[in-house]
C-alpha cells in the first residue's frame, strides 16, 4: 500500500468538496484530512457543520469532489456504516418504539441476532446512563434524554468513527461532563470522534483539534492551541450597567488591561474593552465597593460566538 | 446521567457476519427480518394500518347486513352467490379495495419515513439499499395481503354460506384459491408500483388519481393500450368472467400464463427500480 493510500484507509478526506442546495452554498471547495482523535467542527448556524457531517456519512451526496470514511465512500454503505456512527441532528425517531427497541432494532437491521443485539443495546443504553428509562417510549424523552438515546444509538456497534453533531445540546451539567469523558476514553482507544458546536468553548475543551467554518468555507483548521491564542488576543466586551458610568470609565481606564470604555449614551452604563478579563473582573468588585457603586449588570457584550468568529475570521486568524 | 462506564475496549462486537456459513444471503435474511419485525411494529402501533383495515372490513360488513336482510324466499332463490361475488370482486375489490388499500400502505413505506423524518436511521445501517427496499416491500406485501385476502375470503364465505350454492366444495374452494390469488398478485403489482411512486414524487395524490383514473377506463381503451394495466391482467385471472360495463371494448383477454408472469416482471422491475433510486436518495427533510 503507497503512502497516500494508507493515509486515506485511516482517515477522513474531504477532495475538494462543495455542495449547494439549488442555489444556496452548503460547503464550498473543503479539503481535510482528518486523522484519529476528537476533532471539533465549530461554526455559528448556518456555517456548514452539518452539511459536511451529513456529506461523511453519505446522507448528502457533493455537488463537486468527493469524500471518503476509511478508505470507503458513501456508496458502500453496507460496509461504511459498520465502521461510523452519526447521532445527526435530526430529532426525530421511528414512531411507537422504546429507547431499548430504538438501539436494538438499530442492531437488528445489521443484522445482529438476538442476543448479540440485546446485550450490545444492553451496553450502549448503559454507557449513555439511560438504563432506568430504557423501556419508555422516546416519544416522551426529554430534550437531554433523546440526545443522549441518540448517542447510545450511534455508538451501539462499537464504531471506529463516531460522528456527532450538537452532542452536548440539552445535556445538563453532570451529564455533560460524563459524555465529555466518554468522548475522551473514546480517543484513547484511537477512533475518530467528530464532534459539531456553535459553541467554541466546549469544543475547547474537548477537541485535539478544530475545523472553524463560515458561511460554508473552512476559514481556519488545526491544533486547538493555535485557535486559544487567537482567542487570548481578542479583547473581551464587558456592558456594566450602573449609576456612576462615568466614574467607572475613567477609573477602570487607568488600568493597563482596559483597551477601552465607552459610556453609554443613556448614560446608565459603560462599555468596557480588556484583554484580561480575570483581572479586570478582580479589580471591578474593588472598585465597586471602594466607591459605592450600585450595579445593575454586568453582561458580557460579546460573548456569543459570532462577534469570536467575526474576530477570528476578519481579524485574518489562522490557526493552523 | 449516573454513570458512564467503561467504553468498549476489548469488547468489540463480532461482525454480525462472521461465522455465518450462509455469507450474504445469512446476513441479508437477518437484515430482512430485522426490518420486518421494526416496520410491523411501526404499522401496529402507529396506526398506519386503519386505513387498510377499514377498506378490508368495508364489504365484510356490507356483505352481513345484505345476508341479515329479510328477504323473501323469492328474491333469496335470485341470488346466486357466485355470480353476485364475482360483481363484487371486481367492483370493489379490484376497482377500490385492492388500489386504495396498497396506495394507502406501500406508499407509507418510504414516503411515512420521509414525512416522519426517521427515514435516516436506516440509511445509517450497514444495509445494501436493494435489501431494503426488498424487505419494506415485503411488509406491505405481507400486510395488504393478508388483510385484504381475508376479506376477499370472508366476503366469499358469507354470501355463500348464506345463500347456499349448488356447487360443488372443490369449486368452492378453487374459487376461493383463486380469487385470493388475484387479490394477492392485485397487491403485489399495486404495492410495487405505489412503493416507487413514494420515492420518486412527493405528492403522491396526483399519479395515484391518475392511475386510478386508467385504471377505471380500462374496460374503454383499446386492445394494446388496455395492455398497459394492472387490472386488466387482473381481469383476465377471474374465475367466472363479469361483464360490468356495457360500452366496454371488446377484446380476447389475455392468458393466465402471460398474466401472472408479467405482473411479476412489472412488480420486479419497479422493485430494482426503488433500489435504484435508494442508493440515489439523499437526506434534507427541511425541503419536504
Amino acid at each position: 500500500m503507497s503512502a497516500p493510500q494508507a493515509t486515506a484507509t485511516h482517515s477522513i478526506v474531504f477532495d475538494n468538496v462543495s455542495r449547494f442546495y439549488g442555489e444556496v452554498l452548503g460547503v464550498n471547495r473543503v479539503h481535510l484530512v482528518l486523522e484519529p482523535g476528537i476533532t471539533g467542527l465549530v461554526g455559528p448556524n448556518g456555517s456548514g457543520k452539518s452539511t459536511l457531517m451529513n456529506l461523511m456519512t453519505g446522507l448528502l451526496r457533493p455537488t463537486r469532489g468527493n469524500v471518503s470514511v476509511l478508505g470507503l465512500t458513501p456508496d458502500q454503505p453496507q460496509e461504511l456504516f459498520r465502521r461510523i456512527g452519526y447521532c445527526s441532528q435530526f430529532d426525530s425517531f421511528p414512531r411507537g418504539l422504546s429507547g431499548f427497541e430504538l438501539v436494538y432494532s438499530f442492531l437488528r437491521v445489521h443484522g445482529h441476532v438476538h442476543s448479540s443485539a440485546r446485550a450490545m443495546a444492553d451496553f450502549a443504553i448503559d454507557q449513555v446512563g439511560l438504563t432506568d428509562a430504557a423501556g419508555r417510549p422516546v416519544a416522551g424523552y426529554s430534550k437531554g434524554m433523546r440526545q443522549r438515546i441518540k448517542l447510545a444509538q450511534a455508538m451501539s456497534h462499537n464504531p471506529e468513527v463516531l460522528v456527532l453533531d450538537e452532542p452536548l445540546n440539552g445535556l445538563d451539567p453532570m451529564a455533560r461532563a460524563d459524555v465529555i469523558g466518554l468522548f475522551k476514553k473514546l480517543r484513547e482507544e484511537g477512533r475518530h470522534i467528530i464532534v459539531s458546536s456553535h459553541i467554541l468553548h466546549e469544543v475547547d475543551v474537548i477537541s485535539d483539534r478544530v475545523v472553524l467554518l463560515n458561511s460554508g468555507y473552512v476559514v481556519a483548521e488545526g491544533e486547538i492551541q493555535g485557535v486559544r491564542d487567537e482567542m487570548e488576543e481578542h479583547p473581551m466586551q464587558v456592558l456594566l450597567r450602573c449609576d456612576q458610568p462615568s466614574l467607572v470609565a475613567s477609573e477602570i481606564f487607568r488600568e493597563d488591561y482596559v483597551v477601552g470604555a465607552q459610556v453609554q449614551v443613556d448614560r446608565e452604563g459603560v462599555l468596557i474593552s480588556t484583554r484580561e478579563p480575570g483581572r479586570f473582573f478582580l479589580n471591578l468588585n474593588r472598585l465597586v465597593v471602594e466607591h459605592g457603586v450600585a450595579v445593575e449588570s454586568v453582561t458580557p457584550a460579546d460573548d456569543d460566538v459570532r462577534a469570536l468568529y467575526e474576530y477570528l475570521i476578519e481579524g485574518g486568524g489562522q490557526a493552523s | 446521567m449516573s454513570t458512564v462506564s467503561a467504553t468498549q475496549t476489548g469488547s468489540v462486537p463480532a461482525s454480525p457476519e462472521a461465522g455465518d456459513h450462509q455469507g450474504h444471503w445469512g446476513l441479508w435474511r437477518r437484515q430482512i427480518e430485522g426490518i420486518i419485525r421494526l416496520e410491523l411494529r411501526k404499522t401496529l402501533r402507529g396506526g398506519r394500518s386503519i386505513p387498510l383495515l377499514l377498506l378490508a372490513g368495508l364489504p365484510v360488513a356490507l356483505l352481513i347486513l345484505f345476508s341479515l336482510a329479510p328477504l323473501s324466499a323469492e328474491d333469496t332463490a335470485a341470488v346466486v352467490p357466485m355470480k353476485v361475488f364475482a360483481f363484487v370482486f371486481r367492483l370493489y375489490f379490484l376497482k377500490v379495495g385492492i388500489f386504495l388499500g396498497c396506495l394507502v400502505t406501500f406508499i407509507q413505506l418510504f414516503r411515512g419515513d420521509v414525512l416522519d423524518r426517521s427515514l435516516h436511521y436506516y440509511l445509517l445501517c450497514p444495509v445494501r439499499r436493494e435489501v431494503l427496499v426488498a424487505a419494506k416491500y415485503l411488509v406491505g406485501l405481507v400486510t395488504t395481503g393478508a388483510v385484504l385476502a381475508a376479506s376477499t375470503a370472508a366476503s366469499f364465505l358469507i354470501l355463500h354460506l348464506s345463500f347456499g350454492d349448488p356447487m360443488g366444495t372443490g369449486v368452492l374452494i378453487s374459487q376461493l384459491l383463486r380469487y385470493c390469488g388475484i387479490t394477492v398478485l392485485g397487491c403485489m403489482g399495486y404495492g410495487a408500483v405505489f412503493m416507487l411512486s413514494g420515492l420518486f414524487v412527493r405528492n403522491p395524490v396526483m399519479p395515484a388519481l391518475v392511475l386510478f383514473v386508467w385504471e377505471l377506463i380500462n374496460p374503454f381503451l383499446g386492445p394494446l393500450l388496455k395492455k398497459i394495466s394492472i387490472i386488466h391482467y387482473l381481469i383476465s385471472l377471474l374465475p367466472v368472467p363479469v361483464s360490468s360495463q356495457t360500452l366496454q371494448v371488446l377484446s380476447s383477454g389475455t392468458s393466465p400464463w402471460l398474466s401472472v408472469p408479467g405482473l411479476l416482471l412489472v412488480t420486479g422491475v419497479a422493485i430494482a427500480l426503488a433500489g435504484f433510486r435508494l442508493r440515489k436518495t439523499q437526506i434534507h427533510y427541511s425541503d419536504e
